[in-house]
């Protein structure tokens, strides 16, 4: 699919799911107007997972020999990128619903702590990307720190069965995906939300793929373009 | 709703901050380069 439908579809998508979520959809008996978040919180925290388990697979691919290319590295970056603003949106959504639900900004929570970890676990391999110089050491190493950031993963989304936490236990991805509790417009919004983040998020990472293979151009030919503008300034100078 | 609506603003202008950057940068190397592949 080319990157511009992707991004009309999202487009498209999102507008549907705010106008959804903000002027159609009921307000919930329990949760009132708050429960419109919904159409905006597990859709982010589920780009999030996607992300990293995008970068987690593609790390695989890069470190089984047979599959060893600089396509898995970058891609596998693009992707950690977009999943560390994704799950920082995550918690800001979350905090936001927090408050006037729970009474509190942050609570030390099973979820919220490990979702937390999972976002500063992904800005050390995006720091530990920017250490090492040399590509294939970047790339070996980075893809080993992906694979340890992304054991948390499953823990974050299990942590609300394994222990009590503030946070509520899944509404929809409950185990086996039995008898969801939402009502059919909410889950057709729900629904909407999470295929249009997700085509967001293809849609950023063809782009961010792409800027990351100009990135990797620029660090190759860099030293030779500079060369050749002191050549090309020199031969002015003599003339 | 001012949570909500918080949210809803938060979340799109985030978005919408990290999407410019990114076809900023995309732009801007492009322009770095010679002409080739992008």
């Amino acid at each position: 699919m080319k990157p511009r439908y992707l991004g009309i579809a999202a487009l498209v998508g999102l507008a549907a799911t705010v106008a959804l979520g903000l002027g159609v959809t009921p307000p919930d008996q329990v949760m009132g107007d708050l429960v419109r978040l919904l159409y905006i919180h597990p859709a982010v925290a589920w780009v999030a997972y996607l992300a990293f388990g995008v970068t987690a697979l593609t790390s695989v691919l890069y470190l089984w020999p047979r599959t060893r290319s600089m396509f898995w590295d970058r891609v596998g970056a693009s992707s950690a990128e977009i999943g560390v603003v994704f799950c920082a949106l995550t918690l800001v959504t979350g905090s936001l619903w927090g408050r006037p639900t729970w009474g509190v900004w942050w609570q030390w929570d099973a979820r919220l702590t490990t979702t937390a970890l999972l976002l500063a676990l992904f800005v050390g391999y995006l720091a530990l990307r920017r250490v090492s110089v040399d590509p294939v050491a970047r790339a070996r190493r980075s893809a080993v720190a992906a694979l340890v950031a992304f054991a948390d993963v499953p823990i974050v989304h299990m942590s609300v069965l394994w222990w009590h936490t503030l946070h509520q236990a899944p509404t929809v991805l409950t185990p086996g995906l039995s008898n969801p509790t939402l009502s059919p417009s909410m889950g057709w919004t729900l629904l909407l939300s999470f295929l249009s983040f997700t085509a967001l998020y293809g849609w950023l990472l063809m782009h961010r793929y792409r800027a990351a293979v100009l990135e990797s151009r620029l660090d190759d030919e860099g030293m030779e373009l500079a060369l050749a503008e002191r050549w090309a300034e020199a031969k002015v100078d003599a003339a | 709703m001012s949570y909500v609506i918080a949210g809803y603003a938060v979340t799109f202008s985030g978005l919408a901050a990290y999407t410019g950057w990114v076809l900023r940068r995309r732009r801007t190397l492009a322009r770095q380069l010679p002409p080739g592949p992008r």
